[in-house]
């Protein structure tokens, strides 16, 4: 199977087989494109960092043999949001929160479905059950609401509290 | 020759990222993994956030199956200020055009109800509410299929009662602003079994608010509920009646409360709509002769009990 090298946003070239890789939209259509037939071209990846890329790829090797996941049918309603992760996952994703965003925005520029899923659960997850204050302390967020505001929607989510 | 246009992109660079600068679609689909009840929570962290689930293409992905289309509702509210809230109620409760009253035929005994008079005895089977087969072949009960058993009264005073509370079924404030026009509507069957002796049936809906002050009350006089024999024309007090062919005495009180329009919601809501309060019962009339002493729920019997909050057509 055919090689191809992905140069990261720093300069870096990763020799990757085409295989591996294959989960990415956006590369297939970028070697299509390119109509790359030798080995030493170069695929420009201007988005993705050298330490980010080798997450990605490393997600990839692992999921290589995955089926192809079906495309979600926007007739197919409920979406029930599959929250299962698998332990291997779990333990990749382990990671600072500022990677874990360098990831879920490769994911999403190289059209990654299931990592992208993957790191956008994952932040959910952290998210769930928690209070606005703590949602703010996790995350680094100031509260740029005015007290007018907050109390409105307070209010108004006070009207939906379950009994 | 004019200067080159700033780097948009020196910016970014200095700026780290973090959740609220992810790009917004990103954002959008990170919060659309989070169960309905933490997405209100989520709005109140910062306006990114607010204004993510503020947006209605947002829940598009949360509908499903058993409620109205995205579509149909976001239709309805035509870009209300407050149209989120509406998909917030559809998705979480499913609010529109579903039974609010719970066991409304005794399905499940009598839980949801509240019991005042009549508390069932299995040991004095005349003494109170008894849960009995209805007395119809459901293929004549219009829009019954499922509906199998009923609540009996008996010779005794009977009465019952179950409050919704619209708010905490999603029906809120918001809600009922964003999507006139609306109704509230409530109804009840009620029989009297064959070969007894009628007997009385009292309904008394009241639509309160949040601080239980009465907003309206719907009373059907107290009326002798006519036996089973002499059944023709026998809901002449109620609001909508149905006499089937074979004169089957049934008949359905029902009422609603339509907010068609801006200045009635306002009114509504001024004084704060908020509990629907369902409290009927009844007693056989008079004594049976014999035969049945000890077989239970002779008096008028009723099935069906239903408050609904309903999307009406038109604006």
């Amino acid at each position: 199977m055919p090689f191809v090298n992905l140069e990261s946003s720093d300069g870096d070239l990763v020799k990757v087989d085409v295989d591996v890789i294959k989960c990415s939209v956006t590369i297939n259509a970028l070697i299509e494109h390119l109509g790359l037939e030798d080995d030493n071209e170069v695929v420009p990846l201007q988005n993705v960092g050298t330490e980010t890329l080798h997450k990605v790829l490393a997600w990839a090797k692992h999921h290589k043999d995955d089926l192809p996941s079906v495309d979600d049918d926007e007739d197919d309603p409920p979406r029930e949001r599959r929250t299962d992760i698998t332990t291997w996952d779990a333990n990749f994703i382990k990671m600072e929160q500022i990677q874990l965003f360098d990831l879920i925005l490769a994911a999403n520029y190289l059209d990654i479905s299931g990592l992208l899923d993957l790191g956008c659960k994952i932040v959910a997850d952290m998210i769930k059950g928690k209070t606005a204050d703590e949602i703010r302390t996790m995350f680094n967020i100031v509260n740029d609401l005015t007290p007018q505001e907050q109390e409105q929607i307070r209010k108004e989510n006070e009207w939906c509290e379950e009994k | 020759m004019s200067p080159p246009p700033s780097e948009s992109t020196t910016k970014e660079e200095t700026t780290p990222l973090t959740l609220i600068t992810l790009p917004s679609e990103l954002l959008e689909k990170i919060l659309s993994f989070l169960p309905l009840p933490d997405l209100l929570k989520v709005g109140e962290v910062c306006t990114t956030f607010t204004n993510t689930i503020r947006d209605p293409l947002f829940w598009k992905s949360k509908y499903n199956h058993n409620s109205p289309t995205f579509s149909q509702i976001h239709t309805h509210v035509a870009s209300r200020p407050d149209e989120w809230a509406v998909h917030w109620a559809v998705c979480r409760h499913n609010v529109f055009g579903r039974n609010l009253l719970r066991n409304s035929n005794g399905q499940d005994g009598f839980s949801g109800w509240n019991i005042i008079s009549g508390h069932p005895e299995p040991s004095t089977p005349r003494a109170g509410w008894t849960i009995v087969d209805i007395p119809y072949p459901t293929s004549v009960l219009s829009n019954s299929t499922t509906r199998t058993t009923c609540f009996a009264t008996d010779d005794f005073s009977c009465s019952m009662e179950q409050t919704v509370d619209l708010w905490a079924v999603g029906f809120t404030p918001a809600v009922m602003r964003a999507c006139i026009p609306w109704e509230v509507e409530w109804g009840v069957w009620v029989s009297t079994p064959s070969g007894h002796a009628g007997g009385f049936y009292e309904l008394h809906v009241r639509l309160l608010s949040s601080t239980s002050e009465e907003i309206l009350t719907h009373h059907p006089m107290t009326n002798s509920f006519p036996s089973s024999t002499q059944s023709e024309g026998s809901s002449s007090f109620s609001s909508q009646s149905h006499i089937l062919p074979e004169s089957l005495p049934f008949t359905k009180f029902s009422r609603s409360l339509p907010i068609k329009t801006s200045r009635e919601e306002y009114e509504i809501s001024k004084r704060e709509l908020r509990y629907v309060h369902f409290y009927h019962g009844g007693m056989a009339r008079g004594n049976n002769d014999g035969g049945d002493e000890g077989a239970g729920g002779t008096g008028p019997r009723v099935w069906g009990a239903e408050v609904k909050v309903r999307l009406l057509e038109g604006k």
